[in-house]
């Protein structure tokens, strides 16, 4: 575990680990109760296995990024949950997100030795496209590892996959920009200031 | 600061970044009231007190609840910063829009 992962107490450990559960859960009901029966209402010939805005990506890096391997511990039990509720294939959806955050603790990996960008750590500022770049080598890795669980079509799935997550993450981080906007906003009506 | 609460600045950080980047990041009046003040005051000295920019007329009527979320957000945003890691330390105007 990183040095800045050990400081954490079990009330983080909670706190962690009930966001990521629910964020994790929220974002992959999403994607299967709305954006994939979208996606197939336009009839896009052979991209049903995928989600062409695959929003779990964005929570998976967000999660692994504020938490490390700790984060990865984290999604386990929302993505297990989220694949008994939705996939038909418990098994290979088991594969799926092992493999799935696997990629994501590699891009990370990379791209703190490439010096791209790195977990968390407290006081060091990230740019959000450094995350946004790491996203982007967590969703190639993904394509690649996930391709290991099919046969035939490789490029084809791995392109579905790889344009879902990034474009699920960046749908996760500007929804979670609109939010701090608005509680922003919220916060900052004038009503205090007539008193 | 609890560690939870520091993973949550460095997320609201990242994404307050990423919206002033789009250009999506508007002032509301309280806080471009406050930033003319700190501007007014920086012009006669480098690190402007707590108490100058309150008693500016520029920030005067703002409740002082209102006035230490503006000055907040002026940090976060990077438009201005403390001077000093002391607490009684003044701030600096960071950039100059």
């Amino acid at each position: 575990m990183n040095s800045h992962t050990s400081q954490l107490r079990l009330s983080d450990h909670v706190i962690g680990l009930s966001l990521t559960s629910l964020f994790y859960f929220l974002s992959y009901s999403a994607v299967h109760l709305s954006i994939s029966p979208l996606q197939n209402s336009f009839n896009l010939q052979g991209l049903s296995f995928a989600s062409l805005v695959y929003l779990p990506h964005g929570v998976r890096v967000l999660t692994i990024w504020l938490y490390g391997w700790w984060g990865a511990l984290y999604l386990l039990p929302a993505s297990l949950i989220s694949a008994v509720f939705y996939s038909k294939d418990f098994e290979m959806a088991a594969q799926a997100t092992a493999l799935s955050t696997l990629a994501v603790m590699a891009a990370f990996l990379v791209a703190q030795r490439m010096r791209l960008g790195a977990f968390y750590k407290p006081g060091q500022s990230v740019l959000w496209h450094d995350l946004l770049l790491v996203g982007a080598l967590a969703a190639g890795f993904n394509a690649v590892f996930l391709s290991l669980l099919r046969t035939g079509e490789a490029f084809r799935f791995e392109s579905a996959i790889f344009v879902g997550d990034i474009l699920g993450f960046v749908v996760v981080k500007l929804c979670l920009l609109a939010f701090f906007r608005c509680l922003r906003k919220r916060a900052n009506k004038p009503d205090s200031d007539a008193r | 600061m609890n560690e939870s609460l520091k993973r949550f600045a460095a997320l609201r950080q990242v994404l307050l970044g990423m919206e002033q980047d789009l250009g999506l990041c508007d002032l509301g009046e309280t806080e471009r009231r406050v930033l003319c003040a700190v501007a007014q005051a920086s012009e006669c000295e480098t690190e402007i007190s707590l108490g100058t920019i309150q008693d500016h007329a520029l920030t005067k009527g703002i409740s002082r609840s209102t006035f230490f979320r503006a000055m907040n957000m002026l940090v976060e945003l990077g438009y201005i910063a403390k001077a000093g890691p002391e607490k009684r330390a003044g701030y600096i105007l960071q950039k100059q829009d």
